[in-house]
């Protein structure tokens, strides 16, 4: 089967289930299992295809000619669209499992069908999006994108939160379209053609001024779109809105789809530029990496936090991004080379381990139907394999070896770190500060995920629903299960993926002379960017010691030949430990709210209730404290935007006065003005 | 491009003129079921247009046109539209704004603007042969619009809308002899949904309104 056989097949199958979603929506479960076959199958061929692209490195191109007048459906598959298909592919396959089982919690409550016929949309036009080679069809695919997820983050639209935040989503989104659409036609105005090869080739007699124009356009488009500070508002309230297996679709690849629309268009197409671009997307991303972080700290809505990591990774992956652009700005095409591989393999490493997260989260939502982890603990008694993926999920993030996370992140610190060596003036000292930054973020975030993993399942039950959890069906610990090998795979044996990225890499860069170097420098055993024998490590080597270190402590301990005897937990000498005596999520991240209390905005509410009785006014029974912490951006930021567009908006109203017929006048008059005008 | 004395060039153009005719008429019309009426009848007229333009200038796959003309516009839409009237009015009478001779003065102000702003076009492009039918499109639109602002029923307004698009049809069908069928296809539709919604509408304003008179909405304002 060639790629072309296998693009149309991948398309179809999606199509079909789509189609039959739409058909047997009156059986729920016959609904489930045959759509999400069907989307399984779709993605196997997904793998199959980016899999041939990625290793034979042969492009490839594909035309559907005439079915709209005018518009020429133009798709075109080069390893870099290929990569992100691969990461579309991975997640839609573990997804599309899980979605079997986990759909069950919405028979016979809501239309299951539709969620079907959304997801398989939405992984079309994702698709769409990474293959489209034409400014036309990737606003088609781009805009059915935000569309579809946008109903699938209403979906479950009797929630007054999910509307509303289906409502600030779909605004932002179309805020980020508006920038994109117009970089489009400023590059359409000047190169006659709404194809991406003729952008390409017109973009090197652009005008400067218009250069970074287009930069700054598609970087905020784009940028809304992914999540970056302080255009993030939309995604902690839209990806937890969603039901689970949407969310981890939206931030385990939705907001790649984004940052694979800034890298084409900034890198590729427009052919990377002056250093301050390279320079502004590394502020942006140090930013995004700590607020992220630091907002998923305090939090304490399970998918909400987790919304909030996916903009601290987002950060790390710009961090590469931004990174590389600084270097081939001034030509070092080698560390270019690692900064960049850096941050698409974390990408990919972020989609894997950050659906693998959602996805159990998704199962915690499933079994105890509470999101808030305050109400939830001991769940790893109840769900010893949920526990055990989130476990995998979370040491990925906190970037621990031997997971793939580690990786990712270690590349990351070698392409930040180069920077001293390699260039010159300020920069030589900007991009190091960037790496400390990086380590900030990344401690947060085992501070984070401590948290999240140890309140959620560690402990005894705090509420009813953690009491009567129960582990989730096979399907949905399938479709965690892939995800959960595949982050160990990648952690111990990124050399077999590390290859192909490098070349992704270097098509972006421009850089086709070092494709012989390929960057990364591995041989069976040890990982070293360049062969600068700055420093390397062994994924395989710490693998072998972690599990030689981990054994030895067993034997050594005796564990193995110790029988288990079962006690009570010393309380103290009270009488019987209660739930309400346990850590909370709260006290947890308390020292952290103390340390970055100016950045949280923390407003505190501490209400002592003294007793009934006149005797006893200082006996206090009751101290309630509240504590909500604030968004500095809200304040600072929208409110400002807000309180301009109020202005404008009141003037205006002069304008306003409800008469249909009046409107339709302004229409007329217009209209015949400009008939006058144009004639 | 054809020879100028074809009798379908003739027919076309003489055809366009009685759709403008109907428009004027329209302006004229003091019964709404009879605004329906001279609508049908010049949506008649554009389907023989559209057969005349088929065969005239060999652009076959308008034939297809002109059915979904008669079915859609001719046909669905006025029964739709008297069905409307049927259930929701008691006045069954065009309440104008603007009184009928002033309306009509304007009407033809409209036409001489028309044919005024057109002019240099068809000096411009000396291929075209239709001589009216450039100008009688944008007049027919013109006066759309201006029935939608000076009645005051969401019924009038509707057809004020139709009667704009049955202008962009004809001006479609002479300027470029047939646009792709994908295209007219998608245009049928979104008149076809278009009154669906609107339908909808107005039913839902009697409801709130008592009334269908539209210059009632603007207590709506916030």
């Amino acid at each position: 089967m060639g790629s072309k056989e296998s693009f149309i097949l991948m398309n179809l199958l999606l199509l079909l289930g789509t189609f039959s979603g739409l058909i047997l929506r009156g059986s729920p479960r016959i609904c489930s299992y045959v759509s999400s076959a069907f989307t399984a199958l779709a993605a196997v061929c997904g793998l199959f295809l980016s899999g041939n692209i990625l290793s034979t490195g042969k492009a490839f191109s594909f035309n559907l000619p005439g079915l709209i007048p005018w518009v020429d459906f133009a798709f075109f598959l080069d390893n870099v669209a290929a990569f992100f298909l691969l990461i579309i592919s991975l997640l839609t396959l573990a997804i599309s499992i899980y979605s079997i089982g986990y759909n069950e919690e919405h028979y016979h409550k809501r239309d299951v069908g539709l969620l079907c016929i959304g997801i398989n949309l939405f992984i079309l036009s994702m698709i769409g999006v990474v293959t489209a080679n034409s400014a036309m069809i990737f606003l088609i695919f781009w805009e059915t994108m935000t569309l579809v997820s946008y109903f699938l983050v209403v979906y479950e639209y009797e929630k007054e939160e999910s509307v509303s935040a289906g409502f600030i989503y779909i605004l932002m989104a179309h805020a980020g379209t508006a920038f994109i659409l117009t970089a489009f036609l400023l590059l359409y105005r000047h190169s006659g053609s709404l194809d991406f090869t003729a952008f390409r080739t017109s973009a090197g007699d652009l005008p400067g001024g218009l250069k970074d124009l287009l930069f700054v356009f598609f970087f905020i488009g784009f940028g809304i779109k992914a999540g970056i500070v302080p255009l993030h508002i939309w995604l902690p309230k839209a990806h937890p809105a969603a039901p689970s297996n949407v969310s981890a679709l939206m931030s385990g690849v939705m907001i790649k789809v984004a940052v694979y629309g800034l890298i084409r268009m900034v890198m590729d197409v427009l052919g990377g530029g002056s250093m301050w671009w390279g320079g502004v997307i590394l502020v942006v991303a140090s930013v995004s990496a700590v607020f992220g972080i630091l907002y998923a700290l305090v939090e304490n809505d399970i998918k909400k936090l987790l919304a909030y990591s996916s903009i601290e990774n987002i950060g790390i992956i710009l961090m590469g991004v931004g990174a590389s652009m600084v270097f081939s700005s001034v030509g070092l095409h080698g560390p270019a080379l690692i900064a960049l591989t850096a941050g698409l393999l974390h990408a990919l490493n972020h989609a894997l381990f950050k659906g693998l997260l959602f996805l159990s989260a998704g199962s915690v939502v499933y079994s105890s139907h509470a999101r808030n982890i305050e109400e939830l603990g001991g769940l790893i008694k109840k769900m010893p394999w949920t526990a055990l993926f989130f476990l995998t999920g979370a040491v990925s993030i906190c970037g621990l070896p031997p997971f793939n996370g580690f990786v990712s992140e270690w590349f990351t610190f070698q392409g930040l770190l180069m920077g001293f060596g390699a260039l010159e003036g300020g920069s030589k000292v900007f991009l190091p500060m960037v790496a400390i930054v990086l380590c900030l973020s990344s401690a947060l975030a085992a501070a984070c995920f401590v948290k999240a993993f140890g309140i959620t399942f560690l402990a005894m039950p705090r509420s009813e629903h953690a009491r009567h959890a129960l582990e989730v069906p096979l399907f949905m610990r399938l479709g965690m299960g892939i995800l959960a090998v595949l982050c160990l795979l990648l952690g111990v044996l990124p050399q077999y993926i590390l290859g192909p990225i490098g070349n992704v890499a270097s098509t972006l860069i421009h850089a086709e002379v070092y494709v012989g170097i390929n960057g990364v420098s591995s041989d069976l055993f040890t990982l070293a960017p360049l062969k600068l024998n700055l420093s390397s490590f062994s994924p395989q080597g710490v693998f072998l010691l972690l599990l030689t270190l981990m054994g030895g402590l067993l034997l050594i301990l005796g564990i193995p030949y110790k029988k288990t005897v079962l006690g009570e937990t010393w309380g103290c000498g009270i009488p019987a430990l209660l739930p309400k005596m346990e850590y909370t999520a709260t006290a947890f991240s308390k020292p952290f709210m103390i340390i970055f209390r100016d950045i949280y905005d923390i407003t505190e509410d501490v209400e002592k209730i003294a007793s009934p009785t006149p005797l006893q006014p200082h006996f206090v029974r009751i101290t309630r404290y509240r504590a909500s912490v604030g968004h500095i951006f809200d304040r600072y930021f929208y409110e400002l935007i807000l309180q301009a567009v109020m202005a404008v908006s009141s003037r205006m109203q002069v304008i306003q006065t409800g008469s249909m017929h009046l409107y339709l006048l302004y229409i007329f008059v217009t209209l015949i003005v400009l008939l006058f005008w144009a004639r | 491009m054809l020879e100028n004395s074809s009798i379908g060039v003739y027919a076309i153009d003489r055809l366009a003129l009685g759709m403008l005719g109907a428009v004027i008429i329209m302006v004229l019309c003091n019964r709404l079921a009879a605004l329906v009426y001279v609508y049908a009848f010049q949506s008649l007229l554009l389907a023989a247009i559209a057969f005349f333009a088929s065969s005239g200038l060999h652009a076959h796959h308008l034939i297809w046109m002109v059915y979904l003309i008669i079915i859609v516009k001719v046909l669905g839409i006025p029964y739709m539209l008297l069905r409307l009237i049927d259930t929701l009015t008691i006045k069954r009478e065009v309440e104008p704004y603007v009184k009928w001779p002033i309306s009509l003065l304007a009407a033809s102000g409209l036409v001489i603007l028309a044919y005024y702003i057109q002019r240099d076009i068809l000096e411009l492009h000396e291929g075209v042969v239709f001589n009216h039918c450039l100008s009688t499109s944008l007049a027919v639109i013109l006066i759309g619009l201006f029935l939608m602002i000076t009645r005051k029923k969401a019924i009038t307004q509707m057809v004020g809308l139709l009667t704009m698009e049955n202008g962009v049809f004809l001006g479609a069908i002479v300027l470029t002899s047939g646009m792709p069928m994908v295209i007219e296809l998608g245009m049928s539709f979104d008149v076809l949904v278009g009154i669906l919604i609107m339908g909808v509408f107005t039913f839902r304003i009697k409801e709130t309104f008592a009334s269908i008179d539209t210059s009632k909405l603007n207590s709506l304002r916030g």
